[in-house]
């Protein structure tokens, strides 16, 4: 019990922000990522439309781990990424290399769930909102992103999960975040189940924290008070 | 610049035997994947009749099995199975004089009950969904012209309990498949397995890691065809609304 204190409470409170900082920015990037491949897919236009597709056919299609690897160990190692500043600065980093493969898989995912929302929003909200002399711009910005947004909250608020459970497999490219360090503590102490449930509540911390706000976010949109 | 590298790496890899070596492991993803699903879909079935059985004990238990395993990573999950049990492993197979024996199955083992403890977590939402989809009036019906309890279960329930969760069993074994990866991690040799060695033994990591994820991807197309099939042609006399 007090090995457990000393040891294992403080390494795990560690890795948490490292966690913490991987999902969160992978979030913020998935996040963008999507909502672009979405639109680019509903852009009806199929030069926009079929990357958009294949990116999200491609990510969604094979494990995360082959993803990380192929990024960090296979591009990573080119000769021509590492001449150039940019791409090394971004490839050299195993904590970048991780937010860049969560950012993409996630992206993915987030995509079709925006997309899903897009569709969603009846041809006739439209149609009377063009008749009654709104722009494009005006009917996306004021009817069809509202309403879409609304309907793709659930899914979108499901890759969030998601998204922080991908960030363990930043340990299998040496990022010492959560899982890393609870790996790290089973082989080498008893405190097996101990350190489960600990860097276990920590992820439960953290995926409630970011559900309880999606709750927040659909409360202020309005969603929450229609009737089901 | 990297095209012509690529393909020569490709060519390298193919004759030096490690295509073969992907396939098998390949082979071995399945295999995995189709009994960790299956022990989930049991897990399942049996987590969503207790979810929608009377007993606020057990509906309790199975939600707290179903929020935490998929509140935590799926990584966390199999580090617990491999390292709580590894050690007990081995001194069983010490005990029994069967370490070979031990050391070929332990890492299977670990995989087919994390991918079924996992995928079960989120069957038991898609049989549960399932089960309310079938009208109560039926099962009604069946008991009054006389039908015991298992026959209910086996003629009416489930053959379309089957239908109604193809569409969710769809994701969970794609979920599961893509998930399977994670076991090379302690040390099953699967398809991911495979390429990280082949990809130190040949020095080609990207074209192998390429390689390894075109087959994850044809795994999935070819069940996603095969399940949208099934749908099809389990759902003939069944009476849906087709959008």
């Amino acid at each position: 019990m007090i090995e457990l204190f000393q040891k294992a409470i403080p390494v795990l409170l560690q890795g948490f922000r490292v966690t913490l900082e991987i999902g969160l920015s992978a979030i913020l990037f998935a996040s963008l990522l999507g909502l672009v491949a979405a639109l680019m897919r509903e852009s009806g236009r199929k030069l926009l439309a079929w990357p958009a597709f294949l990116y999200s056919t491609v990510f969604r299609g094979t494990p995360l781990l082959i993803q990380l690897f192929l990024l960090y160990y296979g591009i990573g190692a080119l000769p021509y990424v590492r001449e150039q500043p940019g791409l090394w600065w971004l490839f050299s980093d195993g904590a970048r290399c991780a937010i860049l493969a969560i950012s993409l898989n996630s992206g993915a995912y987030m995509s079709e769930a925006i997309r899903g929302g897009l569709q969603s929003v009846p041809r006739g909200q439209t149609d009377a909102a063009t008749a009654f002399g709104m722009t494009a711009v005006q009917v996306f910005r004021r009817i069809r992103f509202p309403l879409a947004l609304r309907q793709a909250f659930p899914a979108y608020s499901n890759e969030l999960v998601l998204a922080i459970k991908g960030t363990s497999l930043a340990s299998t490219i040496a990022v010492m975040e959560l899982t890393g360090l609870a790996r790290q503590l089973m082989s080498q102490s008893y405190l097996i189940v101990e350190t489960f449930i600990i860097a276990g509540l920590l992820y439960l911390a953290i995926n409630m924290t970011l559900l309880g706000c999606a709750w927040l976010v659909e409360l202020s949109l309005g969603m929450r008070s229609q009737a089901r | 610049m990297g095209y012509g590298l690529m393909m020569a790496s490709l060519h390298d890899i193919l004759a030096s035997g490690w295509g073969l070596m992907l396939l098998r492991g390949a082979l071995m993803t399945l295999f995995i994947s189709l009994c960790g699903i299956l022990l989930g879909l049991i897990i399942g079935v049996g987590g969503a009749a207790l979810k929608t059985g009377g007993n606020p004990l057990w509906r309790g238990l199975v939600n707290l099995y179903t929020l935490i395993v998929r509140s935590v990573p799926e990584l966390l999950i199999i580090y617990l199975l491999f390292f709580a049990t590894v050690q007990p492993a081995a001194d069983l197979a010490d005990w029994l004089d069967l370490d070979d024996l031990m050391s070929a199955f332990f890492p299977m083992l670990v995989g087919i009950v994390a991918i079924g403890l996992i995928s079960g977590s989120y069957s038991v939402e898609v049989f549960r969904g399932a089960f309310k989809a079938i009208a109560p009036g039926q099962l009604e019906a069946a008991r009054a012209i006389g039908m015991s309890r298992g026959q209910c279960l086996w003629r009416i329930m489930l053959p379309q309990l089957f239908w109604y969760a193809l569409p969710g069993a769809n994701n969970v074994w794609q979920n599961a498949l893509k998930d399977t990866a994670l076991i090379s991690l302690v040390g099953l040799v699967e398809l991911m397995r495979a390429a990280v060695l082949g990809s130190a033994a040949t020095r080609a990591p990207l074209a192998m890691y390429l390689l390894a994820g075109v087959l994850y991807f044809i795994i999935g197309a070819f069940s996603q065809a095969a399940f949208v099939w099934a749908e099809r042609h389990y759902g003939r006399g069944m009476r849906v609304v087709r959008a």
